[in-house]
């Protein structure tokens, strides 16, 4: 019901991500990639709502 | 250094009403120079009472009173005389109250302009509060949004309110709507609060109306503030719904909606309206009282978020027209944080009835997307002062029946509404004055002086003898004829360039919030009322200016924004350009908008520059019906002071003072980071 989905990483990137995993202190480098994610993620949901942003922004009588 | 009144002001209150003012000439208000008289020690507790009136100007408060309008005002003047009042930098409400609550200005409160700018993201934002998304993403589940955590609204004023001190010390305290204070900051046991301006409504918006309408000549759409909708009537009725709330549980976010129906009689100016469990029948040109409704995010009643709404039926026949209120948080059942505790609000609305809870209620964007008629909007802003005048009166009741040491400041925001939409009236003559018009400010003034003759009639007793009483305003008014295009004067002068310079004024018309500039070649940009950024690197995310070059690149455009001069009058343009660090004191400067555009008194940013958009024009008439404005020369648009006790001898008080003064009239040392001086 809840699904989880794979994805492919570079042998390269993955050695990366384990290094940077541990000097970074995350527990296992899964946590590392799934909370980068997460952040990029959040980017975009806040990019979608600067549309929110600016409707309330009109709602202010000073700007049209 | 000391305030100085501007010429105009200070030249209009002299001639019409005999009271002390400092001097006329140039200067930022920085604090009474005199060194503050002491007080006696109160041999009662002490209490206090003030009224806050949005946009009191000294100019038209001297006038009425000379005229015989305000006699109350005119006691309490006779007292402390009738004070200007200095102003924020920049003079926009939120910043003002900011100053007024912290005693601090800008660089210590980080409130700039009404519109904050995110230097990574290069987008604005409001700048009172702020919606934090939950830390983690919704769990996905077909299609509902399973939310992992809360989203947080957060206060984004910083410093210490006055009235936590206030509390701090076993003062009781009541804070009704006072601005910038959403959501409301919870202070001690003693401390009871209602956000005002910064307060949402339901959909999260500072106000959005809906329209219903078969009426062919109002043309359906979104409009600034409202949506209008096109409605059929079938078999005599008309079946719509209300948008509410986005529905953060559905994916997409789609508004939750209620359904409603109207049915209006064919053959007299009458409908029904059904909603929720509401049935109201309605005269055309009628007002409903306010209207619960409830907005379900999931099946069954499983989540429901209420609010509550007011309608007007502007028309029955031969069409209808049905305008609804912006969706207001029910102060009876909050579904969002307006009062601190979270349960004076349902208290207050259980003595009182339920009343607007949204900021600035007084629906100017109605008026302006032409929905009201102007006297439309004079009703309505009226019924918001008939609810704070039923709300002052249970207020100042509870403050005479409760002994001991008290504070009561009372916010009215219809002075300020009602001056932005009239002032092109007030000034009208011959054939173009409408009498009623141009004397509702009159009106306005005479209704705020009631309440003033209440709160003067409470304070006769003699257990309120002592009872110290303020009356103040957080800026003044000016009639805003002219727009000035801050980004045309950018481009112009070489420091902005456009992606497409070539662009049509069609094509500037559209790029708003700053999406025609060429960030890597632009150095300087306009976005807010009063607010001019430099492109630095290292801070803007595109940013291109060397950070040691800043300074004197803001002086710099500075200096020749006091030459910019209006060609059609000679007249200068902006009168009041400011370095930030020129002006501003505290950690927050680094915030700061580079630049401080203060226009001369009738000019202002105009609707395009405020929301990021670069004119091919300079100067334009401003002809919307919002034709009042104050978002210019500090110097030009004081505020009011007035006490029922004397003032410092030769005080030019600024907001600043106002804190320190009720500290120190409680006998509470303020802390350093408050800049002000008491003005009695």
């Amino acid at each position: 019901m809840f699904g989880k989905h794979k994805i492919a990483i570079d042998k390269d990137l993955w050695e990366k991500i384990q290094v940077i995993a541990g000097v970074a202190g995350y527990s296992s480098p899964d946590e590392f990639v799934l909370h980068a994610l997460e952040k990029q993620v959040a980017e975009f949901a806040a990019a979608e709502s600067d549309e929110e942003i600016r409707k309330k922004l009109r709602g202010l009588g000073y700007i049209s | 250094m000391n305030l100085r009144v501007g010429a105009a002001v200070g030249a209009a209150l002299a001639a019409t009403f005999f009271f002390p003012i400092a001097g006329i000439g140039d200067g930022i208000g920085d604090g009474i120079a005199a060194e503050a008289a002491p007080t006696a020690a109160p041999t009662t507790p002490p209490r206090m009472i003030v009224l806050g009136v949005d946009g009191m100007d000294p100019v038209l408060l001297a006038r009425f009173m000379a005229d015989g309008d305000t006699p109350n005002l005119k006691r309490l003047a006779a007292t402390s005389g009738l004070v200007p009042l200095a102003t924020a930098v920049p003079p926009q409400s939120p910043v003002a109250w900011s100053d007024f609550i912290t005693g601090m200005d800008a660089g210590g409160h980080g409130i700039f302009d009404f519109v904050a700018f995110d230097r990574q993201t290069l987008s604005p934002y409001l700048s009172i509060a702020r919606v934090e998304p939950p830390a983690r993403q919704p769990l996905a589940v077909g299609r509902w949004r399973i939310p992992l955590g809360t989203e947080r609204t957060v206060l984004l004023r910083h410093g210490q309110a006055f009235w936590e001190l206030l509390d701090r010390q076993g003062i009781p305290t009541t804070m009704f709507q006072v601005p910038a204070n959403y959501p409301p900051v919870p202070a001690g046991r003693q401390s009871l609060a209602i956000s005002g301006m910064g307060t949402p409504d339901l959909r999260g918006t500072a106000g959005t109306f809906s329209v219903y309408t078969n009426d062919p000549k109002i043309k359906p759409g979104s409009v600034s503030g409202g949506e209008i909708r096109r409605v059929k009537i079938a078999g005599g009725v008309i079946r719509d719904v209300l948008e509410g709330p986005p529905n953060g549980l559905v994916a997409g976010a789609p508004f939750a909606t209620t359904p409603f129906t109207v049915r209006a009689d064919p053959v007299n100016p009458v409908a029904l309206l059904e909603i929720g469990d509401q049935r109201v029948l309605l005269n055309a040109g009628e007002w409903s009282g306010w209207l619960p409704v409830s907005f379900d995010l999931l099946p069954a009643g499983m989540a429901a978020v209420p609010g509550m709404v007011r309608v007007l039926l502007k028309q029955a026949s031969p069409y209808v027209t049905l305008y609804v209120s912006p969706v207001n948080i029910d102060p009876r059942n909050p579904a969002q944080p307006i009062g601190a505790p979270p349960e004076w609000a349902p208290e207050l609305a259980a003595r009182v009835g339920p009343f607007y809870t949204e900021e600035m209620p007084e629906d100017t964007k109605a008026l302006t997307a032409g929905i009201f008629t102007p006297r439309e909007f004079i009703t309505q802003s009226g019924l918001v002062l008939a609810e704070r005048r039923q709300i002052l009166r249970a207020e100042l009741a509870r403050f005479q029946r409760t002994p001991g040491p008290n504070f009561l400041f009372f916010y009215l925001s219809t002075v300020d509404q009602r001056h932005h939409m009239l002032a092109r009236e007030m000034a009208a003559t011959g054939a173009a004055r409408d009498a009623v018009l141009a004397e509702a400010m009159r009106q306005t003034y005479r209704e705020v002086d009631v309440m003033v003759g209440w709160i003067l009639a409470a304070l006769q007793s003699e257990a309120e003898s002592q009872t110290a009483f303020m009356v103040m305003s957080d800026h003044g008014f000016a009639h805003w004829h002219t727009q000035a295009h801050l980004n045309a004067w950018l481009e112009q002068n070489g420091y902005l360039v456009l992606k497409d310079p070539g662009s049509s004024p069609a094509q500037r018309e559209r790029d708003e919030w700053l999406t025609g500039i060429d960030w890597q070649r632009t150095r300087a940009f306009g976005i807010g009322l009063n607010s001019l950024y430099l492109n630095v690197q290292g801070r803007e995310r595109e940013g291109i200016v060397p950070p040691a070059e800043r300074e004197a690149l803001a002086r710099e455009i500075v200096a020749r924004l006091g030459t910019w001069r209006d060609p059609a009058t000679g007249d200068l343009v902006v009168t009041q350009p400011l370095v930030r660090e020129d002006i501003y004191h505290g950690p927050r400067v680094a915030e700061a908008p580079d630049v401080l555009v203060g226009y001369a008194a009738g000019y202002r940013s105009s609707w395009g520059s405020s929301t990021g958009k670069v004119s091919a024009l300079l100067l334009e008439p401003n002809t919307e019906p919002w034709s009042g404005d104050h978002c210019m020369d500090s110097r030009a648009v004081p505020g009011i002071l007035l006490a029922n006790r004397p003032l410092v001898a030769g005080a030019t008080p600024t907001l600043r003072d106002l804190p320190v003064t009720i500290l120190k009239f409680f006998g509470i040392e303020s802390p350093a980071a408050m800049t002000g001086n008491p003005v009695f």
